[in-house]
């Protein structure tokens, strides 16, 4: 009878000679098959057993028997343990199962079972056990496969081979696009272990097999070469590649990161910081809103006074990839100060000096900043029949009040301290009214509502006019086409012919812009007047004899650049209207609306945030960035809180009936609540708290 | 060099324009060919020996087209030469006068 042994040890000599000592043989009597000759691994981490098939040569099969070859399974299961002296047990198995076959003969009649890896029959006349294929295992009956149900007698022997799994790993390193890091995804690989169980005797074989998974590590070494090959020398941490490679469950891990470039600042203007006694610009609070209680009047320059200075660029530090390349830092770009009224730049440029009084207005645009003076009338007394209207270009401030039926239109800010009573109030930018304003029509940050409408225009007139000159590029390029009056007539006859027929809806979009800049001219600068004047001069008007050029052209485009650049971005212009109490009125913001008492039955759109601590009593209310109040709703007048969307209404307390609205969703509370922070939630259900 | 001819029809005059429709033409177009022409009810402009244009020759065509359509009258320009044809194009000139001026 052959016997044979699958054996396993750290190295070939150690697996052959544990096959051996359990064979009880010695090295002549057998032959030795490697079927694998181990690796070390790295750190004795990663190690592959030796594994050898020993096979007793026939003739020198000793007396004592083993009923059925033990296997690699058994083994790798008792060296997992790997504590000396188990493996002892296994010579041991065919003599326990003698005394216990002896004391259990009735039991094991006509049955086979398992024990320690063997599988042993016993038949009788009457009943033989069966046997047949199973899954991760191939049965043998005498060395013959065994493919369908079969008996068995005592004589035959069984043999069952456990099917091993084995899974090499795989990894893959990826490198970001912007080679700032390395990132090594890991599947680990394995290897499955089989071993058959112990099975109580029964008529019909049902083995089942112990599982043991090892996991196969992922060479580091290998990993390391993978980098050098892509050239990563950089932030590669050692630490996590090992992690990485002992990982047991597939993985992401950040194996290299390289430095990233400090990013350098941008020069900027730089206000003085205020050191007067109260503040003139409103202060940002804490959670990002304005501030206006400390607000009582405009900011001054007196002459001579240090308006600001330019402060440099700061460059940033490179950083370095993960290839060790020096990534450099985004650039930064200086300011540039531009010309504006009233104000002298000394220092190289650098230092803005207010050349006489007035009120400072800073304008930054891209990189170019215009710091100007604002006129400032004072107007002492009361607005009425007496004073007449007052238009004015530039900064107002009236000591009295404005009384019935009176205007005052500017291209800056109002002060106002009195009331503003039955009259019409615009400002361009801001308004300050220190009492109340009563039965009256308020507009402010003007420039902000006209900004807004003008910035598609003047967008298309900037696409429009590309479009433009290359349609002239190619006409002047027709076969039959002659130049020759370029000379004495410039582009003007064909531009008109082309404003009729192919650019018919540029034509309209600058009479558009046109209308509008001259019906607001009271509330823009000094730079729309101008622009409105080209515009009109190159394009409105075909009889104008000035001659007209390609570069009239560029020129006009610049100049609408420039002032598309001024209102495109939301403005960080603080506009705001600032009052006690607003009765029965009309306000208008292009910025914010901030009441320290109140609002009744008036009707209130702004752009930014509706603000009071008091009261809200009748009336429509909408707040564009949303809305705080105090208390809101009345016992009679109905009262509506209106908000877009994303923006959110807060109430400490509002009477039944008060009606919200956010976005197109809308309620009306039916009784008294309070502290309530309303908003759309991520279904676009209206909350109250 | 800009010269014209005109041919009465039955119920339309024919003008034959030749040479170079520029801005040395204008004062022709604008003194001669107009109060000629302003009587009639159907008017032909013949482009067939017209080669080149400029911008101010197309303009005063255009005037031109444009007043008698004004004044009620029917405008055609005929055997527009196919280089002269394709300034017309770039300018669309049909959407200003009215594509049955060239139909």
């Amino acid at each position: 009878m052959e016997r044979n042994i699958v054996s396993k040890g750290k190295t070939v000599a150690e697996a052959v000679n544990l096959a051996l000592d359990l064979l009880g043989a010695s090295k002549e009597n057998v032959n030795i098959e490697i079927l694998d000759n181990g690796s070390k691994g790295v750190f004795g981490l990663a190690a592959k057993p030796a594994v050898v098939r020993v096979t007793m040569a026939a003739a020198a099969v000793p007396v004592r028997e083993v009923a059925a070859p033990l296997d690699l399974d058994q083994l790798v299961a008792l060296t997992l343990d790997s504590e000396p002296g188990i493996t002892d047990q296994v010579p041991r198995v065919p003599d326990r199962e003698e005394s216990v076959s002896r004391s259990n003969e009735e039991h094991k009649a006509g049955k086979l079972w398992v024990e320690g890896g063997v599988v042993y029959v016993k038949s009788t006349p009457e009943r033989r056990p069966l046997i047949g294929p199973v899954k991760h295992a191939k049965i043998f009956k005498n060395g013959v496969p065994v493919e369908t149900m079969e008996p068995l007698t005592d004589q035959d022997r069984v043999t069952v081979e456990v099917q091993m799994e084995h899974k090499e790993p795989e990894w893959e390193l990826i490198a970001s696009e912007n080679l700032m890091s390395v990132t090594l995804h890991v599947k680990p690989g394995y290897r499955l272990h089989r071993s058959l169980r112990d099975m109580e005797p029964r008529h019909q074989a049902e083995f089942e097999f112990e599982e043991v998974k090892l996991p196969i590590e992922i060479q580091s070494a290998e990993v390391l070469n993978a980098l050098k090959e892509k050239e990563i020398t950089f932030g590669i941490k050692h630490d996590v590649i090992k992690e990485a490679c002992r990982s047991t469950i597939p993985g992401s891990f950040l194996i290299s990161e390289g430095m990233p470039a400090a990013p350098g600042s941008h020069g900027h203007f730089q206000t003085p910081i205020e050191t007067g006694k109260q503040h003139t610009f409103p202060r940002k609070r804490e959670d990002g809103t304005v501030d206006y209680r400390e607000i009582r009047e405009f900011p001054t320059a007196s002459e001579g006074e240090i308006l600001g200075t330019i402060i440099p660029p700061v460059p940033g530090v490179p950083g370095i990839n993960v290839k060790g390349e020096t990534v450099e830092a985004p650039p930064v770009y200086p300011v540039v100060s531009i010309e504006g009224i009233g104000v002298a730049w000394t220092d190289n440029g650098s230092r803005a000096i207010a050349m006489k009084a007035g009120m400072p207005q800073i304008r930054q645009q891209g990189y170019r900043i215009k710091v100007s003076i604002v006129p400032k009338l004072i107007h002492a007394g009361d607005v009425d029949l007496t004073s007449g209207n007052i238009h004015f270009q530039g900064d107002v401030e009236i000591t009295g009040s404005v009384q019935d039926g009176m205007k005052v239109d500017t291209s800056g800010s109002i002060l106002i301290f009195g009331n503003v009573n039955m009259s019409s109030i615009s400002a361009s930018q801001s308004l300050i009214v220190r009492n109340n304003i009563i039965s009256s029509k308020i507009t402010v940050g003007k420039s902000n509502m006209l900004y807004a409408e003008m910035e598609p225009l003047l967008k298309e007139i900037s696409e429009r006019l590309i479009v433009l000159k290359a349609a002239i590029h190619q006409i002047s390029h027709a076969a039959a086409f002659k130049v020759t009056d370029f000379q004495s007539s410039g582009l003007r006859p064909l531009l008109n012919v082309l404003l009729k027929g192919k650019f018919k809806h540029l034509n309209e979009t600058f009479v558009n812009l046109f209308e509008k800049i001259e019906g607001s001219r009271s509330y823009l600068d000094e730079e729309w007047i101008k622009y409105a004047g080209e515009l009109h001069g190159k394009f409105l008007n075909p009889m104008n004899s000035k001659l007209l050029e390609l570069n009239d052209l560029d020129q006009f485009q610049q100049q609408t650049d420039y002032l598309h650049a001024i209102v495109e971005p939301p403005l960080e212009n603080h506009v705001f209207a600032k009052f006690d109490y607003a009765h029965n009125s009309h306000i208008y913001s292009g910025g914010d609306v901030v009441a320290s008492k109140g609002f009744y039955g008036s009707m209130v759109y702004c752009q930014g945030e509706l603000e009071t601590r008091g009261f809200l009593r009748g009336g429509v209310y909408y707040g564009g960035k949303g809305i705080r109040v105090g208390e809101a709703g009345s016992g009679g007048k109905p009262t509506k809180l209106h908000v877009p969307e994303h923006s959110e209404i807060r109430v400490m307390k509002a009477l039944e009936g008060t009606v919200l609205q956010i976005g197109k969703r809308s309620m009306q509370l039916s009784a008294e609540e309070h502290n309530i922070h309303a908003r759309l939630n991520a279904n676009g259900e209206l909350i109250l708290h | 060099m800009f010269t014209y001819q005109l041919s009465e029809k039955e119920d339309e005059i024919v003008v034959l324009c030749e040479g170079d429709i520029d801005i040395d033409a204008g004062d022709m177009i604008e003194e001669d060919i107009q109060p000629a022409v302003s009587l009639r009810d159907r008017i032909v402009l013949d482009f067939e020996q017209v080669y080149f244009v400029d911008s101010s020759g197309i303009g005063l065509i255009i005037s031109l087209v444009s007043d008698l359509q004004e004044a009620g009258k029917t405008v055609r320009i005929e055997k527009v030469r196919p280089e002269v044809m394709e300034v017309f194009e770039l300018l669309q000139i049909d959407e200003i006068l009215g594509k049955q001026v060239f139909e």
